[in-house]
């Protein structure tokens, strides 16, 4: 159904995804704290 | 006028499929059985043998009651089958946690496990440090399962896939076909978690192992966190929650899995095939990017002018952490339930009540109005002022991104609008009863949200002592919350409807 490659390439998606989006809210936090 | 057995044939095909679900979701007490053996946990052994037990008795009566050839299958058995089997699997699945003593009454146990279903997360049980390692997998596995449906699990088993697969999948709140049978739509929901399980798991594992967690217990946690991150749950296998931990990579590891579990599955599956632009094309993430983006500064800001916190990463690890673990509807709390109202003052809890009620993605493990409503209502408002500003003649068709460019009608903008009513009115009677009570009003609003919007947060107000009448209350509202009202809504239509039909052939 879905293959192993596209698997691990659609978990790395995701992941590297969220992870920009908490490294983004992370600099609006360091901005307003300071 | 008699009453004939022809009268009885929705109920057979409803007994039928609800006995169906129920033995599948009973054979997952097995499990905890296997584990609690391993760990010589001999109590619980015989707890969840005895509930299997009643389980399977309940679930083969119904079965042997019902029929699935009865009669031509309708959308109403879909609704009521998905509503029938969860309040049923609700007092079936709370004997083993009754059993254990670890709960004061059954109602608190009820409770407990319509929280597990409904992954909304907020725990009646007592003394939850001291819980057999069965009973811990249970709860976990319950909060699991339910984020992707009960009924999914039990299509998944289908042997063949039956007309009436796509209505009872629909019933539990799910509409999006990931492929063209239902079977192989449940099928690649279950491959999608099961993969995430594997990784959260190991590198949740990994991470246990770090902080001075011993091998197995390390697993054990690294698997209940997974499970609670996953399905935007919130329990936990300690009181503390995530304070337990006192890790900030464990944090920022379930903050990827939960915000990742708050997706919908029709997206996993588009981005799994290859379809990467999905993720910044698609409706839902673009509403909660804004939403989460906006109510993150605003929190910030209040956190900030109130010095609650002194540094940057403290901020982001007690502030940022809860607010995205309340915006994706999980639950889990880095700081104690009363430090909500003590510091964090009523600005804050605004902001988190209105995070918790926007929730996640629709067709995800999360709760709440759903990005996709949000997103739907604010562009149906966005094209209303269009066209009053545009000259009469012009006629433009309105669109948005869902898996596919779909048109903005009139009926997409109605419907969504109707589930977000539903929602703000159960929102509005759960703080009405917490105020009759004598809660304060942030208190019972914050409340309120948190079990409307399947979030699992508590601000001190859920505890073993509170009044039956809000449990219950608050039994309804995640009930509701989860299947998103229609089904429930039809299952009483059909109560309702049957009583009277039967009184009037009586007295015929």
């Amino acid at each position: 159904m879905i293959g192993k490659g596209k698997m691990i390439r659609g978990v790395l998606t995701e992941v590297a995804f969220v992870s920009i989006f908490i490294g983004v809210i992370w600099i609006i936090n360091l901005l307003v704290i300071r | 006028m008699k009453i004939s057995i022809r009268d009885f044939d929705d109920i057979r095909i409803i007994n039928y499929y609800t006995g169906y679900i129920i033995i599948v979701i009973a054979g997952l007490m097995l499990i905890p059985i296997i584990t609690s053996i391993s760990f010589k946990e001999w109590n619980t052994v015989v707890d969840f043998s005895i509930s299997i037990n009643i389980s399977i008795i309940i679930g083969l009566l119904l079965m042997i009651t019902g029929s699935n050839r009865s009669k031509k299958f309708e959308w109403k058995h879909g609704l009521i089958i998905s509503a029938f089997s969860w309040l049923l699997l609700m007092l079936l699945c709370a004997v083993p946690y009754y059993l254990s003593g670890h709960l004061k009454s059954f109602l608190d146990a009820c409770f407990d496990v319509m929280s597990g279903f409904t992954t909304t997360g907020l725990v009646m049980a007592q003394d939850l440090d001291h819980l057999s390692v069965g009973l811990n997998i249970w709860r976990h596995m319950l909060t699991f399962v339910g984020g992707q449906g009960m009924v999914v699990l039990a299509l998944t088993f289908l042997v063949s896939d039956t007309a009436g697969a796509y209505k009872m999948y629909v019933g539990e709140g799910k509409d999006i076909e990931l492929l063209p049978n239902v079977k192989h739509t449940t099928r690649a929901i279950w491959i999608i978690s099961l993969v995430y399980l594997f990784i959260g798991t190991f590198a949740l594992w990994i991470n246990g192992l770090f902080i001075g967690l011993k091998p197995v217990s390390s697993f054990f946690h690294g698997l209940f966190i997974f499970m609670s991150a996953w399905s935007t749950g919130g329990f936990a296998p300690m009181s503390q929650n995530m304070l337990y931990y006192h890790s900030f990579s464990y944090e920022i590891l379930t903050i990827i899995f939960f915000v990742i579990g708050s997706f919908n599955f029709g997206l996993h599956y588009a981005v799994w095939q290859g379809n990467r632009k999905e993720i910044f094309k698609n409706i839902e993430i673009q509403s909660f990017l804004v939403t989460a983006g906006i109510t993150t500064f605003l929190l910030i800001i209040g956190l900030k002018k109130l010095n609650v916190y002194p540094n940057s990463i403290a901020l982001f690890r007690k502030g940022v952490y809860i607010l995205l673990s309340a915006h994706t509807t999980t639950g889990f709390g880095t700081i104690y339930a009363r430090q909500f109202a003590l510091e964090w003052g009523d600005f804050g809890v605004f902001i988190l009540v209105i995070a918790m009620l926007i929730g996640g993605s629709a067709c995800s493990t999360a709760g709440g109005f759903k990005g996709l409503r949000v997103g739907i209502v604010f562009k149906g408002i966005i094209a209303e002022i269009r066209k009053t500003l545009s000259p009469e003649r012009k006629v433009k068709v309105y669109k948005y991104h869902y898996i596919k460019d779909q048109v903005l009608n009139d009926a997409a903008v109605k419907s969504a609008a109707f589930i977000i009513i539903c929602y703000i009115a159960l929102f509005t009677v759960g703080t009405a009863i917490g105020c009759y009570y004598g809660y304060s009003l942030p208190s019972s609003a914050f409340e309120a949200a948190s079990i409307t919007g399947n979030v699992g947060l508590s601000i001190g107000v859920t505890t073993p002592s509170m009044p039956s009448l809000m449990k219950v209350y608050y039994i309804i509202a995640m009930y509701l919350g989860r299947l998103e009202f229609i089904s429930v809504f039809t299952l009483i239509g059909f109560v309702i409807g049957g009583c009277r039909k039967l009184c009037l052939k009586c007295v015929r």
